[in-house]
């Protein structure tokens, strides 16, 4: 900052259409407010902001008349941008200028109380003056960037994700743990709704890829570690070895021929890879140690299984026309300069062993519906096959939660079981059949089928039979009747899970994650949001979902980190300045913040990374010594304003009622209540606030101090918060402010919170009016002069 | 008894239910009649009788309801209530309880078959006879 300029300060009066001058006596406040101090100009404008008025006041700035503006009146938030907007193009600063609307405290055309309003009014003003006086001026900060971005996760959604970010033109590292991509998807036989190929799709997005240059994929490999923060992620990635050579390799397949490791073709069961689809079903494909990549062939070079390798045998290596085989590759450990970062790590099959009454790993004829889906074709002798649905899932036991897609999966698993075979019988035994939307059609598909039965039931248990068919007892809930049903093969519906490299990048990312293991969002606005500034998620590390809301979300994360994919990352000024001069290092910021935006210093002092900062106060809320000011809402300013609360021009049995409200939620809905004309009290001063988790208790303490009755502190509901956990962090502290309060004699009922919704406005009214009410059963405060 | 709406409905209890066939009614069309808010006909259904208090229901309730505490209830209640009379077999067993501390299996077989006895006199006695063959009567 230069030189500190002393304020000039010019107070505009919106009169348009005489709006003010009905509801409060301007001819008292003008020549009042004229002889205030650093006041230099004060003036009426009768036209609103509209023509001469506009092209007068610029000029007036240019001639040095004043360098901070005070508007007051009623300004539409499009009003405002204009002014703020001509006036920075004439060179005053946006953030030199204050809005003081006397609506939206009360002030109203009541002839009557037009004396009380005024006064009110004048208290209003100084407040805002109080405030004017100390704004400062402020510029957007830049800070360095880069136009990389770094995927995690090479499924289904992060290949939508990579090709959108790669149509871009940003630079893309794809990190995939698996020796190619494709995901989970690249192992189902079909997909619902039109029973099509996966591959086909895969394909489709992988051309895509293949096409861009800015796409760097890294196979086998994973993240151990990040540093920085967006715009400046530093990740490190440990690249395990694939032996290969992969720009050499052209998967000609002359190593495989000589290669004397021979896994075996078929593991236990008829049914193929039984019981652990991942990695059996991986040795079943490879055949021997050196192989073509899993799931896809992307990329195309092969892959040796180095400890499956018979000591000493270099065969591959002789064998390859084209020397790619590395025996003695080492791993690597890369390290890569990001903007963003996206974590679209997907989801794992639940364990259906846990389930065990349904004998998953005990009879070789039960199988999980993944592996349903690897089945080309049926034995003849099938006759019944039996679905089980919600195996694990909406089970307190198991999963709580629905797994979204198992309905769809098995319909679709009948639909092809039945064009195949078509006189199998199939049980389907579900709780609800849930395929919303669109997904009906391929219900009544089913339900139409010949030969298939939807019983509403679970069976208890699953037990075999002499002639190796497995014998179920359910009761048909619908018709109250025990039914002793057979079936050759059961297949279990069994839910989905976060992945293991979901929770291994939640460790290394810290990103916090809800009950379920699934990653946390503000799930109604910004789903793909994550509580790391930089980093969004996708795709099913998000929540149980079917592949196209995976390819939504994963598109959609992507295009919400592209405002950090550039050479310079622009960052609103409004950010929190900590004054290390008063800070003892308690780290109560750090704690508190919702967004991990603290880091340590080399001194042990906590320091804003501002690129993660989302500026909702909270830092400033909880610090003890306020020794954190966010800008443009700094601690002096909020003071000030509430030191100029002046109780006094009411009667001393009528309370005074000092309101924080939250930015988002609880100031438009008292900005409603005014547009509606709802009767707000003149006994009411609402003071608003970025968040309400930065409100100071200090400040509530110098309310009641400076004479205030009570303090209401409005902010949004639980879980609504948009800086996550604002309300809660206020609450928390509720019993820190009673000690205090306690230590001032005063009664902690002076202090409420409450939460609002944005259109309470009438509940919120309500409020005010029985909260004065029962202040006034209180008596006045004792502070008050 | 408020956790009785968490109920699905999925039927896993009944199936698991041994004696439900028995019965003709089944532990989840219990709980479906007290979702319905009909305790009397609850209270008065002959499978709370039948229940061997097996825990079957229990374990296998997607919901973690206590199946069997409720059916529990639900006789306690019909008793306190008069509307429902226990079944001989019980009313003996706690006749011969509280007045010697012990149960003598032949006594309260012999007693209850006694209760019935208009009723298939002969089949009680071949079953007398083949439970006391196979020694699970001393």
């Amino acid at each position: 900052m230069s030189l500190k300029v002393t304020p000039k300060i010019a107070i505009f009066f919106a009169n348009e259409g005489d709006e003010l001058s009905q509801s409060v006596d301007l001819a008292a406040l003008v020549p009042r407010f004229s002889r205030a101090k650093n006041v230099s100009c004060c003036e009426v404008l009768p036209g609103g902001g509209a023509g001469k008025n506009r092209e007068d006041i610029i000029a007036k700035y240019q001639q040095g008349m004043f360098n901070r503006i005070l508007w007051v009146g009623r300004f539409s938030p499009e009003q405002r941008r204009n002014w703020e907007s001509d006036l920075a193009a004439a060179g005053l600063n946006p953030y030199l200028q204050e809005w003081c609307d006397l609506r939206e405290q009360g002030i109203y055309h009541e002839k009557d109380l037009r004396e009380l309003q005024t006064q009110k009014a004048m208290i209003l003003i100084q407040m805002s003056l109080a405030r004017t006086r100390l704004l400062e001026p402020l510029e957007p900060l830049c800070l360095p960037g880069t136009d990389a971005v770094l995927v995690v996760g090479g499924g289904t959604a992060g290949l939508h994700a990579v090709a959108a970010l790669a149509q871009a033109k940003k630079k893309v590292y794809l990190i995939e743990q698996q020796s190619a991509v494709g995901g989970k998807v690249a192992e189902l036989g079909r997909l619902y709704p039109r029973i099509c190929d996966p591959h086909c799709g895969l394909d489709f997005i992988i051309q895509k890829i293949r096409k861009t240059k800015s796409v760097e994929i890294h196979t086998l490999s994973r993240v151990v570690a990040v540093e920085g923060g967006p715009g400046n992620f530093f990740v490190r990635v440990l690249k395990a070895p694939r032996y290969v050579d992969e720009e050499r390799c052209n998967a000609c397949g002359e190593c495989r021929k000589v290669c004397p490791v021979v896994l075996p073709e078929e593991t236990s069961g008829p049914y193929g890879c039984q019981h652990a689809p991942e990695t059996v079903c991986e040795s079943t494909f490879r055949k021997c140690a050196i192989s073509p990549p899993w799931p896809l062939n992307f990329p195309t070079a092969y892959v040796i299984a180095r400890p499956l390798c018979p000591p000493h045998c270099r065969k591959c290596e002789k064998a390859c026309p084209s020397a790619a085989v590395l025996l003695d590759q080492p791993p690597t450990e890369l390290t890569f300069r990001v903007g963003a970062m996206l974590v679209t790590t997907g989801w794992d099959p639940y364990a259906l062993a846990k389930v065990e009454e349904y004998g998953y790993g005990r009879y070789p004829n039960v199988i999980s519906n993944l592996e349903m889906e690897q089945q080309d074709a049926l034995p003849g002798e099938i006759r019944e096959v039996g679905f089980i649905q919600c195996a694990g899932s909406r089970d307190e036991r198991h999963l709580d939660y629905c797994s979204a897609v198992c309905c769809s999966v098995t319909l679709k698993q009948v639909l092809a079981l039945k064009e195949k075979n078509p006189a199998v019988r199939c049980y389907i035994f579900y709780q609800d059949i849930r395929t919303p939307g669109l997904g009906e059609e391929l219900y009544q598909r089913v339900k139409a089928l010949e030969g298939v039965l939807f019983i509403r039931a679970n069976p208890a248990v699953v037990r075999p039979r002499q002639d190796g068919r497995l014998a179920l007892r359910v009761e048909d809930t619908f018709s109250g009747k025990e039914l002793d049903l057979s079936v050759d093969l059961l297949v279990l519906a069994g839910g989905l899970i976060p992945s293991e490299g979901t929770s291994e990048i939640a460790d290394v990312l810290k990103l916090p994650r809800n009950a379920e293991g699934f990653f946390e969002s503000h799930l109604p606005c910004h789903s793909e949001e994550s509580q790391r500034t930089g980093i969004r998620v996708g795709g099913t590390s998000r929540g149980p979902m079917g592949i196209d809301r995976a390819i939504e979300t994963a598109q959609q994360a992507a295009l919400d980190v592209l405002p950090f994919l550039q050479e310079t990352i622009e960052v609103t000024p409004t950010v929190p300045v900590l004054n290390l001069s008063k800070c003892d290092k308690c780290k109560r910021c750090m704690e508190e913040c919702p967004f991990g935006s603290f880091l340590f210093d080399a001194e042990g002092f906590s320091q804003v990374d501002l690129g993660r900062c989302r500026q909702c106060g909270g830092c400033m809320g909880t610090c003890p010594l306020l020794a954190v000011s966010r800008r443009h809402s700094t601690i002096e300013q909020l003071a000030a304003q509430v030191r100029a609360v002046k109780p006094s021009f009411l009667a001393r049995e009528e309370p005074v009622l000092l309101a924080f409200l939250c930015a988002n939620d609880a100031y438009p809905a008292v900005r409603r209540a005014a547009e509606l004309g709802l009767s707000i009290p003149l006994n009411v001063f609402h003071i608003t606030v970025p968040c309400i988790g930065a409100v100071n208790n200090a400040l509530i303490a110098d309310a009641l101090a400076f004479g205030s009755d009570g303090v209401l502190i409005a902010g949004c509901r639980d879980g609504q918060c948009h800086y996550i956990k604002g309300n809660q962090l206020i609450k928390t502290r509720g019993d820190d402010l009673k000690a205090k309060l306690q230590s001032m004699i005063m009664d902690p009922r002076r202090v409420r919170l409450t939460n609002l919704e944005i259109r309470d406005s009438r509940a919120y009214v309500e409020l005010i009016h029985s909260y004065l009410k029962e202040l006034k059963e209180m008596g006045p405060n004792p502070f008050r002069a | 008894m408020e956790r009785i709406s968490a109920c699905v409905q999925c039927g896993r209890c009944s199936a698991g239910c041994p004696v439900a066939f028995e019965s003709g009614q089944s532990p989840r069309q219990i709980i479906r009649l007290l979702q319905l808010d009909q305790r009397g006909e609850a209270r008065r259904s002959p499978l709370l009788w039948f229940c061997a208090t097996c825990q079957a229901c229990s374990t296998r309730c997607p919901r973690g309801l206590p199946v069997l505490e409720i059916m529990l209830a639900l006789r306690r209640e019909g008793q306190e209530l008069g509307e429902v009379r226990a079944p001989a077999f019980y009313r003996i067993f706690r006749q011969m309880i509280e007045k010697s501390g012990r149960v003598s299996e032949w006594r309260l077989g012999f007693k209850s078959a006694l209760c019935r006895f208009p009723r298939r006199p002969l089949g009680q006695a071949l079953l007398f006879l083949q439970l006391w063959r196979r020694g699970k009567i001393r």
